[in-house]
């Protein structure tokens, strides 16, 4: 007897069991959904046969059957149904949309699942949430949408980068960053080209379109990315793309405009009042030298008798001197007027046929930034195909092609940048003379920020190519296997510019530095997938192997000293540099998973994989990894139905996973290097073996409980712990050695946490209402570090007050604690007053009491971490409006703002300040928070880094609210669907934190450094309109 | 049909597994591995210009090892604001000083990449038997150097004579500090080596060759108290012709627009340095050209001149101070720095034979270094020659390579009236006028503890 196979779109579950042989007779009829529309690809199925057929374009079928047999029914995101077959030869069908979480199929590594199957811990992001996000990053999009999944965005610069952490962070010299899978391949991620640019990082990942996405998912416990073997200790992000359906040829046109504002803008002094500050400041250390500052201490320049003022020390001269306010805000300055616009157009057509099937899409993308000479823009082109020419075969295949632009400044932290300089540069100048040209760099302490925004610049434009294909072949009902192969090719090239006038071009006479970059990062890989059902056991069992290699090139000129006009790096006289980087990875893997569940209600699954790769050193070449996993649906139990807890599972898993990221290519092996003498070549041992260098690995241990109360309440917990060990240190080598240090495995981590996310579809008719609150906790803490020769654990500091300890979390800060500002001398210990400390300076707390201040006194003084993270979303449909909101937050959380040790009162008195520091302390002024403004070693003192610089960085934010309006079918007709809408991102935030933005960070997707703010630039609001057409 | 699929699926796999391990193997572009670093004349020559490479260490010939000697004796005063500087300045150096700790590791590091040439290079038989001799014998007198180098400042180190291949080679070996006579006897024999090796390698400025291992023999026969065993070697430099004092002592040192270039009659060994390597030498000394001046010439020194010496000359005004001009391009460091000049053997000579009580002879040599300097001739005797010759030496070498002055006045026993002339300085006898051991080796190195400091630290 022929077996006929019938394929759903997604997934395949037969049972297989002998026909029954009765009079046959042809039975016909249409599926529909619940408002009608017809379904193709409905699997039809004689119960208890292998008989089986799929509905066609229109919803119809015909299928041979007795009268008494069972017709099922089943189709993806429905219902299931059966229907007896009685007299009538027609049945019709409408199929209901099945909103049981459950019945959800998600993708997990090398496979799909469903829902009620998985026994591991997998959080899928809803596309229809997320998508209308103004965004340049697909991360950016996942910001506030799954439980444990906490996004950060670095800076508010167009196409900066994110930070992601899955549960904590278990890496310190490592990433810690997930790994990203786009359609089953491991891409090439992370920040990319120099940093050093002004601070900001960029994200690689800005190269992946947003709009071809169709799912989202994150493997956060250890069983489900324990598959990902030595790259899967930091979660991993599964990310896949639309594909066609068989159907008529559909065209969707999705476009959105917005307007953007920055979230805050730093306050400044007016120059009247920075020359009150400094000649305060100055006025304690220079007691004979009136108004100091303002008569030229900084500048050399007199603004005091530029004002034509002529006597520093009649009162009423100064004070007529300090309500004045000229010359430019540089702040205001160097932001854009008018509309900074975000937009996206994208077209995608897609159809086919119960042979092929496909996708197409172009997206075009641009983001301005709120500063002059910021801009991102991207368009980016895929086509996905699907073919199924025989019964037996398969063919997959896909190609994206992506540009992407981005105009950068030199900005953040940075003296020739534009943001930290607008903020720190004495006022008083304007930034152009009369005829519009620049007031040149040496009229400023450091730069001109507008001349840095508009003269200097950088140009980073990516070109990436993703491209697979795969194929599938049936053995027979049981077994198939699937081969295929992938190239991630990234194109990345970055030109800067400093100009001959700008300051950081000045003493080079300009300078034009050029990077091109190339990684070529292929995989292929061949799996052979087993299903087979034994009575009331289902067993999936899938084995494989892949290969990987990822190479990269990358060639740096740089040139200075350049001819009137010129622009290009050839025409600079002078060379500096001219290198070029060659290196590469492999990875060789085997890999199995094997499950078996009973009565679809009890769930087992064990896998595991072997990584060799080149990195890892020859004493630890291939690493294992095995995890196992168990679920239960209880409420599948016929003792379990009730009307309250509708369903039920529980699960619980174990596995080991590995992080490979923080070994260099070739950090394992014995090294010469070339090392030159004088103009001659020279050679030089540069590295000795380190045979025993290997991944880190991380043991995680998940409970989970997944329920749904009232058929309407899902709700699901989780429960895990992470302890990671053989973190990769330095340990110190003994100097007469001829090394000083050699990278080992040493250190120790564990997080500890909660996920709790609940989601309720409160109501479900004409009006609709889904509600969902998500909120996780996770708590982190160092255990082990490298000792010294006494046994003690040598802490590593980095950043700016960030510490590595244990029994602390990590990058927890240190310094000392501060309780206020002395107000009498009597309160000051002798020997800090003999430091010349006076009252309206900070009152360190001696901690060791020892009547001094000093580095002895230091403790730790906050967390960046945050305790809990999550987000509260609420949609609501009625009548063709919908409306949704989502509220991100973020608390428990500490944030170093190193800002305020240079713009606050305790910076440097050559530095213009906030205008909060006009409030500062003073003999008739004492009941303020401000310290006296100070010069020389009392301001370094009271600089120094303690909890005074230490703030609440809780935040609640509006990330998304979007009121839309899907036009009627009267209006529009039935081919036609148009929907309309009004939004906005992060239109509001409540927080305590008095810098600009809670969310950002320094030192971008740093490991350690984190929840540091020094000049980082915040994030935008946007307002925008949009429009989504489909027919 | 089901047959083949069987067949080629095992194939498949068996294929696969096959492949594995070949597959992540890879080497890397920008290096070459361990192994390959000397393994012919090419590779030998590389290493040896790497070894060079590794004495042109800021925390050796251009700079620090000259520098905190210099200022631990009376040769030049702390005018600048490192810490670090300050503190050996007034001869109280913490066990933490980080530059006393880097002139440690990199004399280490340096020792490191003798060790390789030393080990490797007389194995192999496809070099010329002349030619490994004489790259072997560099390898062997500079790391003669380095622990001489090291035994006068710390006293007893670590002696280690072996490259480690991997960190748990070093972990496995024991680096205890050895006694001073242990630290001589391998120095000697290194020297020895040398000598014999590079038999006939005599002249060139910039290689460590035979002259300036000889030269270097009787520095150490000097500081070990046998001085008529070092005449014979003294005499080897002068009698070889390959060697006479540069017409002015100006003519030795270079200008701003080319900076200080080896003088080619004068020199036995010299370090080379280009506009890329950095000497850091005039970086610290100048104060104008936008040096740093950190260090600059001490009143003892400013006042040892005696009026009409020429090489007062290269010490110049700078506003109301002085600063050394031996090395004068802190821009880019294209400045050589001296070790061994012709003049140092002269003066060795005259020292050598005022001890045989040959004044005559003594004062006849020495008068010739005189001279150069457009000096009058002075008479030595029995009870002025140590301060004169300590004097000589003092304004003829200051602020060059062989740190001569604390040296010197180390073994003739002047250094602790020095310091105590010093204003500001702190004097410890205890302490030996050596260097406290750097607090990170014992730290790290579990052969040695606190208990093996040197006294006073």
């Amino acid at each position: 007897m022929i077996v006929k196979f019938t394929k759903l779109s997604l997934v395949l579950l037969f049972t297989l069991s002998l026909s029954a042989f009765s009079q046959q007779k042809t039975v016909s009829g249409k599926v529909v959904d619940n408002i009608g529309a017809p379904l193709p690809g409905v699997s039809v199925l004689v119960k208890g046969t292998n008989t089986g057929t799929q509905t066609d374009f229109d919803g119809n079928y015909s299928i041979n059957v007795s009268q008494g047999q069972v017709l099922i029914f089943r189709y993806i995101g429905f219902k299931t149904q059966e229907i007896s077959i009685g007299e009538s030869n027609t049945v019709n069908l409408r199929l209901e949309e099945d909103t049981q979480a459950l019945s959800e199929v998600v993708v997990i590594g090398f496979g799909e699942k469903s829902r009620k199957s998985l026994t591991t811990s997998v959080s899928s992001a809803k596309m229809e949430d997320i998508k209308g996000i103004a965004t340049s990053t697909v991360t950016g999009a996942l910001q506030g949408s799954v439980t444990g999944l906490q996004v950060n965005q670095n800076s508010g610069t167009p196409g900066a980068g994110f930070s992601v952490r899955v549960r904590g962070s278990s890496s310190i010299a490592g990433s810690n960053e997930p790994l990203y899978v786009v359609d089953g391949i491991p891409i090439f991620s992370g920040a990319i080209g120099d940093n050093g640019f002004g601070g900001q990082d960029n994200d690689v990942l800005s190269s992946i379109n947003f709009a071809d996405v169709s799912s989202i998912e994150v493997l956060k416990d250890a069983s489900a990315s324990a598959i990902y073997g030595s790259r899967g200790a930091n979660g991993v992000v599964l990310i896949t793309t639309k594909r066609g359906k068989s159907g008529k040829v559909s065209v969707e046109v999705n476009s959105y405009y917005g307007f953007q504002e920055e979230i805050d803008r730093y306050n400044i002094m007016t120059t009247g009042e920075y020359f009150r500050f400094a000649d305060t400041a100055l006025a304690g250390s220079f007691p004979t030298i009136p108004a100091f500052a303002s008569r030229g201490a900084f500048t050399g320049i007199n603004q005091f008798a530029a004002q034509g003022f002529t006597d520093p020390t009649d009162q009423a001269q100064l004070e007529a001197f300090y309500a004045l306010s000229f010359g430019d805000n540089f702040v205001n300055e160097i932001h854009k007027p008018g509309n900074i616009e975000v937009k996206q157009t994208d077209v995608s057509v897609s159809g086919g046929n119960e042979k092929a099937t496909f996708y197409a899409n172009f997206t075009d993308f641009k983001q301005e930034g709120v500063i002059y000479g910021q801009e991102f823009d991207r368009r980016s082109l895929r086509l996905n195909v699907d073919f199924k020419p025989t019964d037996k075969f398969n063919l997959d295949a896909g190609i994206s092609i992506t540009e992407a632009d981005n105009s950068r400044i030199n900005s953040d932290n940075n003296i020739f940048g534009a943001f930290a300089t607008s903020v720190l540069e004495t006022p008083g100048a304007t930034l152009r003379d009369e005829l519009g040209n620049f007031t040149p760099p040496t009229d400023f302490s450091f730069s001109n920020p507008l001349q840095n925004a508009l003269e200097d610049d950088s140009d980073e434009r990516t070109f990436r190519v993703l491209t697979n294909m795969g194929m599938r072949y049936f053995i027979n009902d049981h077994f198939n296997v699937y081969g295929r192969l992938s190239l991630d090719r990234l194109d990345f090239k970055s030109t800067r510019r400093f100009s001959p006038n700008s300051a950081q071009g000045l003493g080079a006479n300009g300078e034009i530095f050029k990077e091109i970059l190339l990684v070529n990062n292929w995989n292929g890989l061949g799996t052979i997938n087993y299903r087979q059902k034994f009575g009331e056991f289902d067993v999936t069992a899938l084995a494989g192997f892949s290969f990987e290699g990822v190479n990269t090139d990358q060639t740096e000129v740089d040139r200075q000293n350049f001819p009137f006009g010129f622009k290009s790096v050839l025409n600079g006289a002078t060379v500096i540099q001219g290198d070029n980087f060659i290196t590469e990875n492999k990875l060789f893997s085997y890999f199995g998973r094997a499950g078996v569940s009973y009565k679809d209600k009890l769930f087992f699954e064990g896998t595991l994989r072997a990584d060799a790769s080149s990195r890892f050193g020859n004493g630890n070449q291939t690493g294992y990894f095995p995890a196992v996993s168990g679920a239960y649906v209880l409420s599948e139990d016929s003792w379990f139905k009730n009307n309250i807890v509708t369903s039920m599972k529980t699960r619980v898993s174990w596995g080991q996973t590995g992080n490979q990221s923080g070994i260099g290519n070739f950090d394992s092996f014995f090294l010469t290097g070339s090392v030159d003498f004088a103009g001659t070549p020279g050679n030089a041992i540069v590295q000795l073996a380190n045979p025993d260098l290997k991944w880190e690995t991380t043991t995680q241990t998940d409970f989970g409980v997944d329920l749904t109360l009232f058929g309407k309440i899902d709700i699901t917990y989780d429960y895990y712990r992470k302890d990671t060990e053989d973190l990769l240190l330095n340990r110190p080598l003994r100097n007469s050695s001829g090394f000083t240090t050699i990278t080992e495995n040493v250190g120790e981590m564990e997080n500890r946490g909660h996920e709790l996310s609940i989601n309720a579809r409160i109501f479900e008719g004409q009006f609709k209402w889904n509600s969902q609150f998500q909120i996780s906790w996770n708590s982190n803490e160092v255990t082990k570090l490298t000792r010294d020769a006494n046994g003690e654990f040598i802490p590593i500091d980095s950043g700016f007050a960030s510490r590595t300890a244990v029994g602390q979390a990590l990058g927890a800060f240190f310094g000392l604690k501060a309780d206020g500002l002395y107000q009498t001398l009597d309160e000051i210990p002798a020997a800090v007053q003999a430091r010349g400390i006076r009252p309206g300076d900070i009152k360190f707390i001696d901690i060791n009491g020892d009547g001094n201040i000093t580095a002895d006194d230091r403790t730790f003084i906050g967390n960046p971490n945050p305790g809990a993270i999550g987000n509260f979303r609420n949609s609501f449909s009625w009548k063709g409006f919908d409306l949704s909101a989502n509220f991100q937050f973020e608390i428990q959380k500490d944030i170093f703002n190193a800002t305020r040790q240079f713009a606050g009162a305790t910076g440097s008195a050559g530095f213009n300040k906030f205008k909060s520091e006009t409030n500062f302390w003073t003999p008739t002024n004492t009941n303020t928070n401000v310290p006296a403004p100070r010069f020389g070693s009392a301001q370094s003192f009271n600089n120094q880094d303690s909890d005074f610089f230490v703030e609440e960085g809780d935040y609640l934010r509006l990330k998304e609210i979007v009121i839309g309006y899907t036009l009627p079918k009267d209006w529009t007709g039935d081919k036609y669907s148009l929907r309309v809408y009004v939004g906005g991102d992060n239109l509001y935030t409540e927080t305590d934190y008095s810098g600009l933005d809670p969310e950002i960070n320094t030192f971008g997707s740093a490991n350690v450094s984190r929840g540091t703010d020094f000049f980082t630039q915040g994030l935008n609001k946007t307002v925008k309109i949009g429009f989504n057409l489909k027919f | 049909m089901k047959k083949f699929n069987k067949l080629s699926l095992i194939f498949l796999s068996v294929l696969v597994f096959s492949c594995a391990d070949e597959f992540v193997d890879t080497e890397p572009q920008l290096n070459l591995p361990g192994e390959q670093q000397i393994t012919n004349i090419n590779t030998a020559t590389d290493a040896l210009n790497g070894l060079y490479g590794g004495l042109q260490s800021a925390s050796i010939y251009s700079g620090d090892y000259i520098f905190l000697t210099g200022l631990f004796a009376d040769e030049y005063r702390h005018s600048g604001s490192f810490p670090s500087f300050a503190e050996v300045g007034s001869n109280d150096p913490s066990i933490n000083n980080i530059d006393v700790q880097q002139i440690w590791t990199a004399h280490y590091s340096a020792i490191f990449r003798a060790n390789r040439i030393i080990e490797l290079v007389p194995g192999l038989t496809n070099i010329d038997q002349s030619d490994r001799d004489i790259i072997t014998g560099q390898a062997l007198g500079i790391r003669a150097q380095l622990y001489f180098n090291l035994v006068r400042m710390y006293g007893g180190v670590p002696l280690v004579t072996k490259a480690p291949l991997s960190s748990s080679e070093i972990v496995s070996t024991d680096a205890p500090r050895e006694t001073t006579q242990v630290i001589f006897t391998q120095i000697n024999s290194d020297l020895n080596q040398a000598i014999s090796l590079m038999n006939g390698f005599d002249q060139s400025t910039y290689a460590f060759n035979n002259s300036a291992a000889k030269t270097l023999k009787a520095h150490v026969l000097f500081e070990q108290g046998q001085y008529p065993q070092a005449k014979p070697f003294i005499e080897d430099v002068l009698n070889s012709g390959n060697f006479d004092l540069a017409t002015s002592y100006a003519s030795l040192f270079g200008d701003p627009a080319n900076g200080t270039v080896a003088n080619s009659t004068e020199t036995i060994f010299a370090i080379k340095f280009t506009a890329t390597d950095g000497n850091g030498m005039g970086f610290f000394f100048n104060n104008s050209r936008g040096g740093r001046f950190e260090v600059a010439p001490s009143s003892f020194l400013l006042s040892a001149f005696e009026p009409g010496d020429q090489r007062r000359g290269l010490i110049v005004p700078t506003g109301t101070n002085f600063q050394i001009e031996k090395y004068s391009r802190p821009g880019d460091g294209a400045d050589d720095t001296y070790v061994y000049r012709f003049a140092d053997v002269v003066l060795l000579y005259a020292e050598v034979l005022a001890r045989e009580n040959n004044f005559i002879d003594a004062s006849f040599v020495l008068n010739i270094v005189r001279q150069r300097a457009r000096l009058s001739d002075v008479t030595l005797n029995a009870s002025n020659f140590i301060d004169i010759i300590a004097h000589e030496r003092f304004v003829e070498l200051y602020a060059e390579g062989s740190s001569d002055r604390y040296n010197t006045t180390k073994r003739l026993g002047l250094l602790d009236n020095i310091i105590q002339l010093k204003p500001n300085a702190v004097f410890n006898p205890v302490r030996q006028n050596l260097f406290p051991i750097p607090q990170q080796e014992i730290e790290r190195n579990p052969a040695i503890s606190s208990a093996d400091q040197n006294p006073g630290y």
